[in-house]
């Protein structure tokens, strides 16, 4: 019982120091109905390991290498479906619930015929512990959440490289001028 | 009293053991045996193999443990690389959207 209690307080203790992480489970439902499912769950174990095996002579792979060394885990679900309306706004509520924490602050958002954010979790003004994407189209429907601190300009020079968009490094130190205004 | 049934006679006689005779019988029955050779070799033969079985298991153990993970390593970094590959193919398709509105 009291070796019980000391776990549930390392757990707490653990969930405050490193955030609360998000869960995407709730998005699982969803596989039945997709045509092409993606799940990636990678903890800091699996993490770890799948670095040991990315080349480092693979300029892409060693930029990875370098980018997920001190992230505590990385998650994604993307669903295709044959079909528009296969899914419902309101299933990714539970996601978007748990990026209503203050610590998240959405630097993108686009509303059209996609719907699109990006969201970045701030510990301090000068470290950001966690990203998540959402991107919601009428046949897909994909979630990325990065847990841990994430290195902005590792993820701008992986920009070129996996499309990813090279200015995104400076649109967070532009939001962080526009709190420190 | 021929002298066959004489010769008989003295052949069948009781004779009294020696002094010694009890003494030298339990010295005998306590007495150690000595191992054989081939005896000796068997058993050296037997933990050699015992010996060689351990280490073949604890190598095909080894082996299979590097195997399993080496496997879910290469699983592992195939998520992983999937997994950045469809963050960065998400963020540029927004990084284009925003463009696009600009």
């Amino acid at each position: 019982m009291r070796n019980r209690r000391i776990i549930f307080l390392l757990g707490l203790a653990q969930a405050v120091v490193c955030g609360q992480s998000v869960k995407l489970d709730a998005l699982d439902k969803l596989a039945d109905k997709a045509s092409e499912t993606v799940t990636v769950s990678l903890d800091a174990n699996l993490l770890k390991m799948a670095s040991r095996f990315l080349s480092k002579d693979d300029p892409d792979q060693a930029q990875i290498q370098k980018l997920v060394a001190g992230l505590r885990g990385v998650y994604v679900r993307n669903f295709e479906f044959d079909k528009p309306g296969q899914y419902q706004a309101s299933d990714l509520d539970p996601i978007r619930n748990q990026l209503k924490d203050p610590k998240w602050k959405k630097i993108v958002q686009v509303r059209g015929r996609d719907h699109a954010d990006v969201l970045l979790r701030q510990e301090d003004e000068h470290t950001i512990s966690g990203l998540a994407v959402i991107v919601a189209e009428p046949t897909e429907l994909t979630v990325v959440y990065i847990d841990g601190p994430i290195d902005v300009d590792g993820l701008s020079k992986l920009a070129g490289n996996f499309g990813i968009p090279e200015d995104i490094g400076t649109k967070v130190e532009k939001e962080k001028e526009k709190k420190a205004k | 009293m021929t002298d066959f049934e004489d010769q008989l006679r003295r052949a069948l006689e009781r004779k009294e053991p020696s002094a010694d005779f009890a003494a030298r019988v339990m010295a005998r029955a306590t007495q150690k045996k000595r191992p054989l050779a081939w005896v000796q070799w068997q058993s050296w033969a037997a933990a050699g193999i015992a010996a060689s079985l351990c280490l073949g298991a604890l190598g095909l153990e080894v082996e299979h443990r590097h195997t399993v993970e080496l496997r879910q390593g290469q699983a592992a970094r195939a998520q992983l690389i999937q997994a950045m590959e469809i963050t960065s193919k998400k963020l540029h398709q927004i990084h284009k959207r925003v463009q696009g509105t600009l």
